[in-house]
């Protein structure tokens, strides 16, 4: 039958997709044995990896740092999306928002590690910020090279990157929302922050859900601007940097083990969004 | 009472007035925020190394090319592995996305939902995961170091995004199109190539620009799967340029420049095809 | 020219947990060269079971069969619709609007791999049958919608398909151009000799095209017949609505000596010819069936009418609202009873409240059961 010759179409997306699966696999697999440098016939222990893991000091706070930049993300970039797009969709002009919008979203288009070392340089005591604070004589941050100002510092550089990206959806869901609802509200007196308050923000629960669910996948897979601009550094350590140390001096089962715990964690978040996602994705 | 009316139309006006300027003075301090960080790169990469020596990144000093030619011929090997790895990901995973979102919409059945489902949700898996299983994969076929083993890592990643994506796009097309084809006697290849691509020109577009930007500035999969120099892309390349104290900062920005200008310059001419295939890959939307 | 034969067919959709029939026992035999016209409402089942003559759709159980070839049979299709030599023309005319009107007549034989100069001359000897040469270099959304359509025909047509299959082509018409181009598909149906099927809701379609007509109502093939005795005989209420505009009214079947009557209260009384019967027994109620055309009202203030040759004089009514309508004046009216109302066509409105003599010709009544709503054949 041609159903069957059709299927030829999706064979090779299926291969690469079936390998990224093959890849979660196989961490399942490996988190479940001690292979290690040490133990290059590693056998099968169980959840005794997981248990080494999840009893390690250094672990638990690379999982805070994670958690913590993930609240950071959820929070801010939700926020400063919403009021980008709300400063945008009150703008009359339509040249003047497509600029503010692609203004607030170009850095998504800049290489991370590119917008590492701007920063890391912006940050930099010798050079930085913190230079002309100084000539001032105002009081300086420290940033990146103070150690309780480091992991905020990197956080704001990732609000910097993603907020445009809550912001396009945002501004999509208040350019859906009836322009008649938002006249009569006008009609009523209602200034801006009323209607974003009352009509465009209710209207918003997808953008939310979309951006929210991006905001924190995104913060979840960070790697580049820690790495880059701080190196692997107990400072700033987060999981995915934790596994890709393992991962370097060849503690296989540790790296399988936490890559599994980053995937429940992607998985937490992405089946509720999937649930109000994908059934889009198919009937779309 | 018109007096009345009058005069509270106009107490609005002015307290309009004021509003107005205000959400420009708002969004102008924001703006320049954003723009900030491009400010310091471009003024940065073009200091001479003197600017460089007599003042901070955030002021302008004398500027000249030299430090943006010298870092460009540095990283000129990396930046042709960058656009041909990032060309030729993007390329097969739009086609090849194109042709397995086609099957998906032909044939239309509970497996394949789910095997849908599942690709979709992989997609958002965080890739560092995958270094290890990756490494190993890629030692085993003998594609470790590599351009085209960089280029099969990639689409182990992109191809199931440009499917996604894709699938979206299609989307649109009235199914009554590809029935009508068929009735004409077109096989699949046929339809595949002579109405579904050419109707969904705009979507194969944002899917290829979307994949484009993604892999050019994807950090983690060439640190992964590449060892030397000659075969790395120039956002890992990156790595050698961070503040060390061998720096100067003006080589640092400049090498920074020449990793972001090719996304860039896309990003600022084909800014709605990216922005369009964010919005596919976030809410399913064709926009 | 193909004979097709639909044999006992059935089509569920199995959506999430909910199954729909979309057709039940469908039994069809449609001979070669004949052009043949499936009438029904929209949601009757009518355009899947063009779909799966045409191989887009399978059969859930039963088959299809071209001449001796069996093209698919429960739930599997052995010919697809590739290979069947089917030409079809969309409601919508499915226009692959990237390409210019040529190129969408010479898709299936670019399909085919024909060389050029086969292809530019069967385009262009199809184009002058169908008077669109003109439009041949434009898109199809630059054409209008009458050539566009007519772009549609030859698509469906260059290929010399054994059958065409039409789905509701002149719906998206002017109504202006319809008749017009219901008479080149006429036309070119007698002159090229293909089998050809036509769905539609638009009982003039069938009228004006099919040799046959298939009445489908919830999913099931009611009657079958010449569209004139399928018009003037309905099995059922649902094929004579399908067919054409139709009053019904509830009556008392009444039976005095020899004569027999409906009777829709006590003013308005239709003679029946012979009694009708239900399980051997005269019926006590049903519904009388009549087409408004078939109906001649006079004001009651005019005196010394005579009974128009061929009518009965029916009894009494009153006019509710006169509308316009298509070249005539449609009359609305209600008998002393709320809920039995019917209307004809008249070349005058008349104002509402104004009491007419009604006269209806005779022999044309139908009468239904009321319970199933088939029609009760009458006995002599």
């Amino acid at each position: 039958m041609r159903i069957s010759k059709t299927i030829i179409f999706s064979i090779p997306a299926l291969i690469f997709g079936g390998i990224l699966i093959y890849f979660l696999l196989w961490n399942l697999f490996y988190s479940f044995t001690n292979w290690s440098p040490i133990n290059s016939n590693y056998k099968i222990v169980g959840f005794a990896t997981y248990a080494g893991i999840f009893a390690s000091q250094h672990f638990q706070s690379t999982l805070t740092r994670t958690l913590m930049w993930t609240g950071g993300m959820f929070l801010a970039g939700n926020g400063m999306g919403i009021v980008f797009a709300s400063l945008i969709f009150f703008l009359k002009n339509p040249r003047l928002r497509t600029i503010y919008s692609s203004l607030f979203l170009y850095p998504l288009a800049i290489a991370m590690s590119a917008v590492a070392i701007i920063w890391s340089w912006i940050y930099s005591p010798s050079e930085g910020i913190d230079t002309l604070l100084k000539y001032a004589g105002l009081p300086t941050f420290g940033f990146i090279s103070n150690s309780a100002q480091a992991l905020p510092s990197l956080i704001l550089i990732t609000i910097w990157v993603y907020s445009g990206l809550a912001s396009v959806f945002y501004l999509a869901a208040f350019q859906n929302v009836s322009s008649d609802s938002i006249e009569s509200a006008r009609m009523d007196s209602a200034g801006p922050i009323v209607i974003l308050r009352k009509i465009l923000l209710p209207e918003a629960k997808n953008a939310f859900i979309v951006s929210s669910a991006l905001l924190i996948i995104f913060s979840l897979r960070i790697f580049t601007i820690p790495y880059v601009s701080t190196g692997i550094n107990p400072k700033t350590e987060t999981s995915v940097l934790y596994l890709f140390n393992f991962f370097t001096y060849g503690y296989y089962a540790q790296a399988a083990a936490v890559s599994i715990i980053v995937i429940v964690i992607a998985i937490i978040v992405v089946i509720p969004y999937a649930l109000f996602g994908i059934k889009r994705w198919i009937n779309a | 009472m018109p007096e009345n009316s009058a005069k509270f139309r106009n107490r609005k006006s002015g307290i309009r007035k004021v509003r107005r300027v205000a959400h420009h003075v708002v969004l102008i301090i924001l703006a320049a925020f954003w723009i900030f960080p491009v400010y310091v790169l471009l003024v940065d990469s073009l200091k001479s190394t003197q600017g460089v020596l007599t003042t901070p990144i955030l002021l302008p000093a004398s500027s000249s090319l030299n430090s943006l030619i010298s870092t460009f011929q540095v990283l000129m090997g990396q930046f042709f592995n960058s656009v041909v790895i990032a060309v030729g990901t993007a390329a097969i995973s739009t086609f090849v996305g194109a042709m397995a979102a086609y099957y998906f919409y032909r044939v239309s059945s509970r497996i394949n939902d789910v095997i849908f489902t599942i690709i979709a949700i992989a997609t958002f898996i965080p890739f560092e995961v995958t270094a290890v299983p990756l490494d190993k994969l890629l030692i085993t076929i003998g594609l470790f170091n590599s351009i085209p083993g960089l280029i099969f890592s990639f689409l182990i990643f992109f191809l199931p995004t440009g499917a996604l994506l894709m699938s979206i796009f299609i989307a649109v097309l009235p199914k009554l199109t590809i029935e009508s084809a068929r009735i004409d006697g077109a096989n699949d290849w046929t339809i595949f190539s002579k109405v579904v691509i050419p109707l969904t020109y705009p979507g194969l577009i944002s899917t290829f620009i979307f994949i484009l930007i993604e892999t050019w500035n994807n950090f983690f999969i060439p640190l992964v799967a590449t060892s030397t120099p000659n075969v790395s892309t120039v956002s890992l390349s990156l790595l050698s340029y961070t503040g060390g104290y061998g720096v100067l900062y003006n080589d640092s920005f400049a090498a920074a420049l020449v990793a972001s200008i090719f996304p860039l310059l896309i990003f600022v001419f084909l800014g709605r095809y990216f922005v369009r295939g964010l919005m596919a890959m976030g809410t399913g939307s064709k926009g | 020219m193909v004979n097709i034969k639909i044999g006992n067919v059935s089509k569920e959709f199995v959506k999430k947990k909910s199954t729909t029939k979309a057709l039940e026992d469908i039994d069809l035999e449609i001979a070669s060269g004949e052009f043949f016209g499936i009438l029904g409402s929209s949601g009757s089942g009518k355009t899947t079971l063009m779909r799966i003559i045409a191989g887009l759709e399978v059969p859930t159980i039963g088959s299809v069969t071209f001449d001796d070839t069996i093209v698919s049979k429960d739930n599997k299709i052995n010919v697809e619709v590739e290979d069947r030599n089917v030409g079809m023309v969309f409601q919508n005319w499915a226009l692959y609007p990237h390409l210019t009107n040529y190129e969408n007549i010479a898709f299936p034989l670019r399909v085919q791999r024909l060389n050029q100069g086969e292809i530019s001359k069967r385009v262009r000897e199809i184009a002058d049958l169908l008077d669109i040469r003109a439009v041949l270099g434009k898109k199809p959304r630059e054409a209008s919608g009458g050539q566009q359509q007519r772009v549609a025909y030859a698509r469906a047509l260059v290929k010399n398909p054994s059958l065409l299959l039409l789905d509701e082509p002149f719906s998206n018409l002017d109504a202006t151009i319809k008749d017009v181009a219901r008479r080149y598909t006429r036309e070119i149906q007698k002159k090229l000799g293909f089998t050809a099927i036509i769905v539609s809701h638009d009982p003039a379609d069938i009228f004006s095209l099919s040799n046959r007509v298939g009445v489908i109502n919830k999913s099931r093939i009611v009657q079958v017949g010449k569209p004139i005795d399928v018009y003037s005989a309905p099995a059922t209420v649902e094929v004579a609505r399908a067919t054409g505009e139709y009053n019904i009214l509830k009556v008392e079947l009444k039976e005095e000596g020899n004569a027999f009557s409906a009777n829709a209260g006590e003013d308005f009384v239709v003679p029946i010819e012979n009694n009708v019967e239900i399980n051997g027994s005269m019926a006590k109620s049903g519904i009388l069936g009549f087409r408004p055309d078939e109906v001649i009202i006079y004001p009651i203030s005019e005196k010394d009418v005579e009974v128009p040759k061929g009518f009965m004089e029916c009894g009494t009514a009153e006019v509710a609202i006169s509308s316009y309508s298509q070249g005539s004046f449609r009359v609305n009216l209600n008998l002393n009873h709320q809920d039995n109302s019917f209307f004809c066509l008249n070349n005058t409105p008349f104002p509402p409240g104004e009491k007419v003599k009604v006269f209806i010709k005779a022999g044309s009544p139908c009468i239904f059961d009321p319970d199933t709503n088939k029609i009760i054949p009458s006995f002599h």
